[in-house]
């Protein structure tokens, strides 16, 4: 458990995670320093219970065969993490810079506690931007499922935000990441300067050498600025991005691809008489359909891909509600996120 | 008959045809005037010599801003056909063209902070081509639009190495697009995982206008405009406009001042900061696998 007493050396809005595994199996913070007006705070671990299996029970059976290395261990927990700013927001010139390192087979979940408002700067003139920037190095069999309430730039706001992930074979990241137009209850939508954000996850391997390696697996980079923002959404209040990579979360990715693929077809023609016999629908058809009634009155549209080692989830809605739905219902339907990273890594869609 | 009698008929005659000859002489000099500034179709001996090679239009770029170039461009419609099916009003109602127009500017918008910096940076430093295509590979999330930029790509590449590179003087450009060619061909190795090449367009595109010597204003330019063509071509098959219209909306000062306010929007993005501008575009090209029917491949 952190120091109740976090160290205040860092430098304003510095940020640092550092989770190991200590024998047997126990997760440790060696590191949890923050400073204003970035805030750390972690709350109850998910425990995970010896009948939960890994991902994928064919690397089960592989692991067990190859007992020549070591095998994963399992954390015996998986702690959870609020990353907070004082306020609930960011000001202008506010710049956050957080750092998280996982250890061999740790697991982090971390969320927040509502939407990141980013506050319009006090004179529009040379205000300076505000920014997070996140890097995170994830070890072989450790995995971080990073799962933030969107951010929510207000008129007039200047934000730029950076997450590289440097994940080492066999780690595993999750990430969602998600814009709101601003607040939509005084009229404000998509009225901000300028708004910028870069995830990169990037594959960290050893080459025949035993040297590291590094090469750039994915870059998801949006550049809202100029003129007419809005007039490019397309009246949608809402877009995110989901990344996925590693064994962790692969059958969460299979399950979006999957879905994606079964969406119905677009103009797409009904030939049927419609006096056939009704064929009864599975529990997974039944939920599918429920799925998509929903999706069409929430405006959600979405896409999703296997690319480069990843996969990618794009999403638009007409509204931060319809968005939160769709994804918690996803994501709670496939079950893995509950299951793996805890209650804690749901939060933000509830 | 008195001798002045006749005298003074013989000087009435002679003053009648000076009348006559005074008045045929207005005539031919009326009619020698008429003729200089009149178009004349049979050259004259004193017209200049053509124009030095400098006046004459740059043939390389008449080349490559050719739709008859065998790149496949026409077969992408960048998104519109799944805009449309997603918009299903949109098609020919009284607003179309306008709805048209503004989808034509997110195109274009989208392009220029996506891939004119990969564009940039490839045609100042050829020599850099293959990390470009590498980075710019990572950057392409969604399989269609990956699929319509290789395609152009690779197409282009195959034009330079059979048709096009013959007469080009040895360049940075000219080396890194071979050494390119042959890289792409060699079958990848699992140890080898960070050499990787795909061929995307923007890059090409680059590398061959740079060795061809067309600068890179003309490349940047043509390369937008070329995309705005294939994208209008789209809209008049899937009957979104007809064929006047539609090459009004190519000479219009509009699309000229799109492509213009994109290109000095973009200039100064490194690739670092190159990103999409138009996250709907993500959407409707991403989701142009669920149409139900396509007539085209993007």
């Amino acid at each position: 458990m952190p120091s109740p007493f976090p160290s205040t050396t860092s430098k304003p809005g510095h940020g640092s995670i550092h989770l190991t595994l200590l024998p047997p199996a126990l997760p440790t913070f060696s590191a949890l320093t923050y400073t204003y007006p970035l805030k750390l705070l972690p709350s109850t671990p998910h425990i995970l219970t010896s009948h939960v299996q890994t991902p994928n029970e064919s690397d089960a059976l592989f692991n067990a065969l190859n007992t020549t290395l070591s095998s994963p261990t399992r954390p015996s927990a998986v702690p959870l993490l609020f990353l907070l700013t004082y306020g609930g927001g960011l000001v202008s010139g506010d710049q956050i810079s957080l750092t998280i390192t996982l250890d061999r087979s740790t697991r982090l979940t971390t969320t927040t506690q509502g939407s990141t408002k980013i506050f319009k700067p006090p004179s529009p003139d040379g205000a300076p931007i505000t920014r997070q920037d996140l890097t995170v190095h994830i070890a072989p069999h450790a995995a971080l499922w990073l799962a933030p309430d969107p951010v929510q730039p207000f008129a007039e706001s200047l934000y730029a935000q950076t997450q590289i992930f440097e994940v080492e074979r066999e780690g595993s990241v999750g990430i969602v990441d998600w814009i709101v137009e601003g607040r939509r209850a005084r009229g404000e939508r998509w009225e901000f300067r300028g708004w910028r954000g870069r995830n990169e996850v990037w594959d960290i391997f050893a080459d025949g050498d035993g040297e590291e390696k590094r090469r750039m697996l994915v870059r998801d980079a949006v550049i809202l600025e100029g003129k007419d923002i809005r007039g490019r959404m397309d009246g949608k209040g809402v877009f995110g991005t989901v990344i996925l990579r590693g064994p962790l979360f692969k059958g969460l990715a299979e399950f979006f691809v999957e879905e994606f693929k079964a969406l119905p077809r677009i103009g797409g023609r009904d030939w049927g008489s419609g006096n056939e016999v009704k064929v009864p629908l599975t529990r997974t058809e039944e939920w599918r359909k429920r799925r998509l009634e929903r999706e069409r009155v929430d405006g959600v549209l979405w896409t999703a891909c296997h690319v480069r080692g990843c996969a990618v989830v794009k999403f638009a809605a007409s509204g931060v509600e319809g968005a939160r739905a769709w994804l918690g219902n996803i994501l709670k339907e496939e079950g893995s996120i509950g299951r793996d990273f805890g209650e804690g890594g749901l939060m933000f869609v509830r | 008959m008195s001798p002045s009698v006749d005298e003074q008929i013989l000087k009435d005659k002679i003053a009648r045809l000076d009348r006559q000859l005074c008045a045929a002489r207005v005539k031919l000099a009326e009619k020698a005037s008429a003729n200089v500034s009149s178009y004349s179709p049979t050259p004259s001996t004193h017209d200049p010599s053509p124009p030095p090679n400098v006046a004459l239009p740059n043939h390389s770029l008449l080349l490559l801003s050719d739709s008859a170039l065998p790149l496949g461009s026409f077969a992408f419609s960048s998104g519109l056909e799944s805009y449309l099916a997603h918009h299903p009003t949109a098609k020919g109602n009284p607003s179309c063209l306008d709805n048209f127009c503004s989808f034509l500017a997110l195109i274009l918008t989208s392009l220029a902070t996506t891939t004119l910096p990969y564009l940039i940076v490839a045609h100042k430093a050829p020599e850099n081509l293959q990390d470009l295509d590498a980075e710019l590979d990572a950057c392409t999330l969604c399989p269609v639009a990956r699929r319509a930029s290789v395609a152009q790509g690779k197409a282009l590449l195959t034009l330079w190495e059979r048709a096009l590179k013959d007469d080009v003087a040895v360049s940075p450009a000219v080396k890194a697009l071979g050494q390119f060619s042959r890289a792409i061909r060699v079958p990848r190795s699992r140890g080898d995982e960070d050499v990787e090449l795909s061929g995307h367009f923007a890059p090409i595109w680059a590398a061959a206008t740079s060795a061809m010597g067309i600068n890179l204003h003309e490349s940047a330019y043509t390369f937008l405009f070329n995309h705005a063509k294939a994208v209008v071509s789209a809209a008049v098959r899937a009957s979104v406009m007809g064929p006047y219209k539609a090459q009004g909306l190519l000479a219009s000062a509009w699309l000229r001042g799109e492509i213009e306010s994109a290109m000095e929007a973009n200039w100064g993005r490194s690739v670092e900061e190159a990103g999409q501008g138009v996250m709907m575009l993500d959407m409707w090209v991403g989701r142009h696998e669920l149409l139900y029917s396509r007539i085209f491949n993007s």
